[in-house]
């Protein structure tokens, strides 16, 4: 039976079926077959896959790290680390990594951020004689330390999909985010110093610049720090922090800023439910095939394999990411982490792998998955503001690729990485 | 499509988008005011069942305006290796096939939510079926979506596409 409910997916899924309806026509075999599954059952689990408080956080983050960019927060940001590293070698490209990281704080998508940044970016880049692919490399690469650095909406979706503890998740991201961009910016340093690209600006900043630049952008620099404190002393829920985050990035934009207008303001919740409803109808969805499985007993004997493959536990961590890479090269990240982490990480966790670690490396990891072809999104929305071939977007990519290869076997392999910060805080 | 039935459409979309918008904003505030009750000492029971009755409808709606834009994720890459003539075939029988699943499910879920009426919610004493009739109502809207698409797909119109996107 589960063979047929697998061969269907996989099918529909090749020829193009939206993930969420393959999920919901893979199993109707289950229903026409298997007597545990009236239609009705199936029902009443999508019903339950939406009535979740926890689950609620998913939205609230989304909107706020929309209505964030709607502030007019994101030009104080690029003034700010235009100072911070316009003055390196490959300065722009400086630039755009560390702007990412400085986004990280505020926003939880790294698609978003990539989109953001070739606009902003991307002209002036090429107007200092950048390759086009080199441009496109480093903004798309450095869009997954916005994806990392809490609030991450990835982090986010795993904690509530695994059930493991979002707060620790969100400050398990910490570490390897700055670890990612110092990472990416030696790099860049390299790749720049050998084509000759040239410094953004002539001298380093002035104390009193970086300084003013600095307190106006207090308010999204501080934001993360205050999420955080949030869950370190334990003031809200995960769904209440979001709640609360929203009325921050409001309060902000209005009376801060004072760019947020009615417009901004629907435009900002219009694409908040675009996002809402493409996890949303793959959560429903999912929880039918979900329940099947569980019937099936499949997921215990996916672990059971995983956990059980010969060799010491990091045969299993090797394998399962493996699995996790070649399906993030071909999925996008969200239904990656929706679908395919829950299979594996208990085989993780059963082999003693901490599940906040495993989460970490996992959301990186699937989230370097948009780089790479063929389904990138991150590389389809880069080269597709840029006009850059794909073909040229790979053949830039790879010092990056190569970068973060090691940063994540270095993750896997040294959990404190990870978990130094939630073990020392939480 | 005659005029009517065009405009017709277009109000039930604006009305699905306000709606959506509107209930979002909602389940922010009642959250919200969860919150701030705990804080302040006067407990509001009710926030939690009513933000989650509240949601399935926003999340469902939400599924459907993003079905409208053809937002849901799907893997192309194989598909576009194929001539014309077999994408086109295969297109209109993906749409065909899923319409087919989404009229079983209105049937069923419509079922599961006259069987929800007897049930209220334990602190609203709402009858669960309010909540419940997203379901129906939504993959309804979806058929409504997919039959339009299908009737574009024969006029030679492309699905109005969205540019690529991913909430991570």
């Amino acid at each position: 039976m589960l063979t047929v409910v697998a061969v269907l997916f996989f099918l529909f899924l090749a020829i193009g079926v939206p993930v969420a309806f393959a999920l919901g026509l893979s199993t109707v075999p289950v229903f026409l077959v298997g007597d545990y599954m009236p239609l009705t059952v199936a029902m009443q689990r999508m019903y339950g896959a939406t009535q979740s408080f926890p689950l609620l956080a998913v939205p609230f983050f989304i909107l706020a790290g929309n209505l964030m960019n709607a502030t007019g927060i994101t030009d104080r940001l690029l003034v700010f680390a235009r100072l911070l590293t316009g003055w390196m070698t490959g300065g722009l490209a400086q630039v755009s990594i560390v702007l990412s990281a400085l986004m990280g704080g505020i926003s939880g998508s790294a698609v978003a951020d990539a989109a953001m940044e070739s606009r902003l970016l991307g002209p002036a880049m090429e107007r200092q004689g950048y390759a086009r692919g080199f441009t496109a490399s480093v903004i798309a690469f450095s869009s997954v330390i916005t994806a990392t650095i809490p609030p991450s909406i990835g982090l986010i979706l795993f904690g509530f999909i695994s059930e493991v503890s979002i707060g620790r998740l969100l400050l398990g991201g910490v570490v390897p985010g700055l670890l990612m961009t110092a990472v990416l910016m030696a790099v860049t340093s390299l790749v720049a110093r050998r084509m000759g690209y040239q410094p953004e600006l002539a001298e380093k900043p002035r104390f009193r610049e970086l300084a003013t630049s600095f307190v106006d952008c207090i308010w999204a620099l501080m934001f993360p720090v205050l999420l955080l404190i949030g869950f370190r002393f334990g003031l809200f829920t995960a769904t209440e922090a979001g709640a609360v985050v929203v009325v921050y990035a409001l309060a902000v934009g209005v009376l801060i800023y004072r760019e947020l207008t009615w417009t901004k303001l629907i435009d900002a919740m219009r694409d908040s439910i675009f996002d809402i409803g493409m996890v949303m109808l793959i959560i429903v969805m999912a929880a039918v095939l979900g329940h099947a499985l569980t019937v099936e007993q499949a997921p215990s004997a996916i672990t059971g394999f995983l956990a059980g493959l010969p060799g010491d536990r990091y045969v299993t961590l090797f394998v399962v990411l493996a699995i996790v890479f070649v399906a993030g090269t071909v999925m996008e990240a969200t239904v990656n982490v929706l679908l395919v982490t829950p299979l594996v990480l208990p085989a993780l966790v059963h082999v003693g792998f901490d599940p906040v670690h495993m989460g970490v490396v996992l959301i990186i990891l699937v989230s370097v998955g948009g780089n790479t072809p063929p389904v990138g999104v991150i590389m389809y929305t880069v080269c597709g503001i840029l006009r850059c071939d794909f073909a040229e977007f790979v053949r830039w990519s790879w010092p990056y690729v190569v970068a973060m290869a090691a940063l994540i076997a270095a993750m896997a392999l040294v959990p404190d990485i990870v978990l130094f910060l939630p073990n020392l805080l939480m | 499509m005659p005029g009517l039935l065009t405009r017709a459409l277009a109000l039930l979309r604006r009305a699905e988008m306000i709606a959506a918008i509107a209930l979002l904003g909602i389940v922010v505030a009642v959250v919200l005011a969860g919150t701030v009750g705990r804080y302040s000492g006067n407990p509001v029971t009710w926030s939690d069942e009513v933000a989650q009755a509240l949601f399935v409808w926003l999340a469902m709606l939400a599924a459907d305006l993003t079905l409208q834009r053809a937002g849901h994720f799907r893997i192309d890459v194989l598909v576009r290796l194929l001539p014309p003539t077999a994408r086109f075939l295969l297109d209109l029988a993906i749409k065909l096939t899923v319409a087919v699943l989404l009229v079983a499910l209105v049937y069923y879920g419509s079922l599961l939510a006259r069987l929800s009426d007897f049930r209220p919610l334990p602190m609203t004493g709402v009858p669960s079926s309010w909540a419940v009739a997203a379901l129906p109502v939504a993959y309804a809207l979806m058929i409504i979506t997919t039959v339009e698409q299908i009737i574009r797909h024969f006029r030679g119109l492309p699905d109005s596409s969205a540019d690529g996107r991913d909430v991570m």
